[in-house]
């Protein structure tokens, strides 16, 4: 008969640590018994769930079907115009994004995020590139956009990753990375002389600004971080 | 006899009032299910076991079922297999239930050195039918294994057909009343931590003498639930300002068996939950405030009034034709929404006393302890059983959070009372 020094409850005969404060069991006088079953069994059960790389494989051939439908009604209806193009474009964003982590679940995230700006810059190519300014608007405007907003969001990982912080400070770091791409986007705007729709970045940009200061306010003030998570508390 | 009894029972028949929820809340990662365990005095023998169950399945309809989908609402089946199989019990009781597996039973029988334990699926039963099955099912074991045991007390006679009044929804019985209970409540204080992994449930039992807690109790004017409660409110309570937050309400669940109220034999659910709470706002409560609030709160909604009115509301909602006739999907996905959003949103901690087990003279000597598993909650980290057998009580609490301060604490505040506590574990 053993009992803890630290929490004065008697113990099991089988037990090697007290459950309530994990202090060991030394009882020299105590015989050991191996043979002694424990309380409870130590076997635990995980049940069977369903496996989402199968999951994952069996959206994939759903997801082939209308692509190998377009492919042929492309080829035998309109080969003159490959619209089909977009259909495969859009499905594979779809698939890399969405259903490519379920088979690769160990796969770095940088790696992960690297994939999905190369298949997103694939896709602006393909589905906007002809229509909305050819070769000139995807590499000034997109394809710059697209990377920094890519260098922001690695930015971000690297710094979510390295150690738990703050909600505030997240959002401070989310509204900075937001301010840098529009800032990257505007500059583009103007380059290519896109006026009117710089116009419109530039007031958004500006309204960001304003809420990294915001941020930057509500994170070094305690007062007002106490406040925040007192009334947004979940 | 066993066939004439089978012949008997319903071919089907609805869940009861408080079984609806169940199967709608049911998750791959969460079930509405507890456990009932009887510890003997000598090693188990599966084989003896199984036949002792396929023996009793019988005299249990309510037991005999598998879950069905209608247009509307879920229904119970009779199963046409003879029982479920008898395993060896595992680390992780109370795992989430599959209503296709185990043969479509609702509930799984589980052994291990002298224990023989059944986890069951609410839908089906409350603790009170679970003891009388696990208890008829000790009495059957022991009977094979050549030991004169008679009916009686917790011990079913498996000899008689299960009588009707065993299968009756008794909600829709008494619920007479016409007053409007309010069902609505605040949302209250849950404990942080870190959660175990999936289907993972950490079982700490305390056991100590029943005398030695009841004369405690008795002496600060409480029963040993109300004590046992206001303990719970008090380890809570202080667990909140540790942590430094906005400080919500605290509350216990405390499931009562309405058969203690009306004139009841049912063997499916029929028991309410009635919340017990204090507002850590008006101050910091000492711990005989705090069995004073639990003594009042629960003696005053203990009221049969109230209670009927509760139990009526909730008939009423079942009989809303609105309700009724709506799918039985779009029932599911409302509330499986509703679960995700509100369940244990009002509830701190869970606490359910099955009270005294009582046994035939003639099997007490073979009979160590009995033993209450509440499952793992969702938010709640302590989920307490509490059941009593020959001056041994068993305080279980089932935890899904990896820190057990809460254990720690409740148990360390017992034994500076006084009373002595014995300690075992699922944990390595």
């Amino acid at each position: 008969m053993s009992y803890c020094v630290n929490c004065g409850v008697e113990l099991d005969a089988t037990a090697k640590k007290c459950a309530l404060c994990d202090t060991p069991v030394y009882n020299l006088s105590q015989k050991q018994e191996p043979t002694n079953p424990t309380p409870f069994s130590q076997v635990p059960v995980v049940p069977k769930s369903i496996k989402q790389k199968f999951v994952a494989l069996i959206i994939t051939y759903i997801l082939l079907i209308p692509n190998i439908v377009c492919l042929l009604i492309n080829i035998f209806v309109n080969p003159q115009n490959l619209w089909f193009v977009y259909v495969l474009s859009s499905s594979f964003l779809v698939w890399v994004v969405a259903i490519f982590p379920f088979f690769t679940r160990k796969l770095h995230p940088y790696i992960m995020w690297a994939f999905d700006t190369v298949t997103i810059a694939l896709y602006v190519f393909v589905f906007h590139a002809k229509n909305l300014g050819g070769p000139k608007w995807y590499l000034g405007i997109a394809l710059p956009t697209i990377l920094i907003i890519s260098l922001c969001v690695l930015v971000y990982i690297y710094w979510v990753r390295k150690r738990k912080r703050h909600w505030t400070s997240k959002m401070l770091h989310i509204f900075i990375d937001l301010v840098i791409s529009l800032s990257v986007l505007c500059a583009c705007l103007f380059v290519a002389d896109h006026m009117i729709t710089f116009d419109v970045f530039v007031v958004i940009d500006a309204c960001c600004l304003a809420l990294v200061f915001f941020w930057l306010y509500s994170n070094r003030s305690k007062k007002l971080r106490a406040w925040f998570s007192k009334k947004l508390f979940v | 006899m066993s066939d004439k009894i089978i012949k008997q029972s319903p071919e089907w028949f609805r869940l009861d009032n408080a079984g609806i929820l169940f199967p709608g809340q049911n998750t791959r990662n969460w079930s509405n299910i507890f456990r009932f365990s009887i510890e003997l005095k000598e090693e188990i023998d599966p084989e003896i076991l199984k036949q002792a169950l396929e023996n009793i399945m019988p005299r249990f309809p309510a037991f005999n079922v598998r879950l069905r989908k209608g247009l509307f609402w879920y229904y119970l089946e009779k199963n046409p297999v003879k029982a479920p199989k008898v395993s060896p019990d595992v680390k992780n009781p109370c795992y989430r239930v599959k209503f296709k597996e185990s043969d479509r039973f609702l509930f799984r029988v589980y052994y291990h050195g002298t224990h023989i334990a059944v986890d069951l699926f609410h839908a089906i039963s409350d603790g009170y039918g679970n003891s009388r099955f696990v208890c008829t099912l000790a009495a059957e074991y022991l009977r094979l294994k050549g030991n004169d045991i008679p009916c009686g007390k917790f011990v079913k006679d498996i000899s008689q057909p299960a009588p009707k009044s065993e299968l009756v929804d008794d909600f829709h019985k008494y619920a007479t009343s016409k007053a409007k209970a309010s069902i609505t409540d605040k949302h209250v204080y849950h404990p942080q931590g870190v959660k175990l992994p999936k289907h993972m449930v950490n079982m700490t039992c305390g056991i100590m003498s029943f005398k030695e807690v009841h004369d405690i109790a008795k002496a600060k004017g409480v029963t040993v639930t109300e004590f046992f409660a206001a303990i719970m409110l008090d380890i809570h309570c202080r667990k909140q300002l540790r942590e430094n937050r906005k400080q919500k309400e605290v509350s216990v669940q405390i499931p009562i068996n309405l058969r203690n109220v009306y004139p009841s034999e049912t063997m499916r659910n029929f028991s309410i939950c009635l919340m017990v709470k204090v507002d850590p706002s008006f101050g910091e409560y000492s711990f005989d405030e705090l069995l004073n609030q639990v003594a009042f709160q629960l003696r005053l909604a203990r009221d049969e009034k109230k209670i009927n009115a509760t139990i009526s509301k909730h008939v009423r909602i079942e009989k809303n034709p609105a309700l009724k006739f709506m799918p039985l999907l779009v029932k599911n996905v409302c509330l499986s929404v509703a679960t995700i959003f509100g369940a244990e949103q009002t509830t701190s901690v869970y606490l359910s006393n099955l009270g005294e087990v009582t046994l035939p003279e003639e099997m007490v000597p073979f009979v160590e302890k009995a033993l209450f598993v509440p499952g793992p909650g969702m938010r709640t980290a302590a989920r307490c059983g509490i059941v009593s057998f020959n001056d041994k009580l068993v305080f279980t609490i089932a935890n899904s959070f990896k820190e057990n301060d809460i254990e720690r604490e409740f148990f360390t505040a017992l034994v500076k009372m006084g009373i002595h506590v014995k300690i075992q574990s699922n944990r390595e």
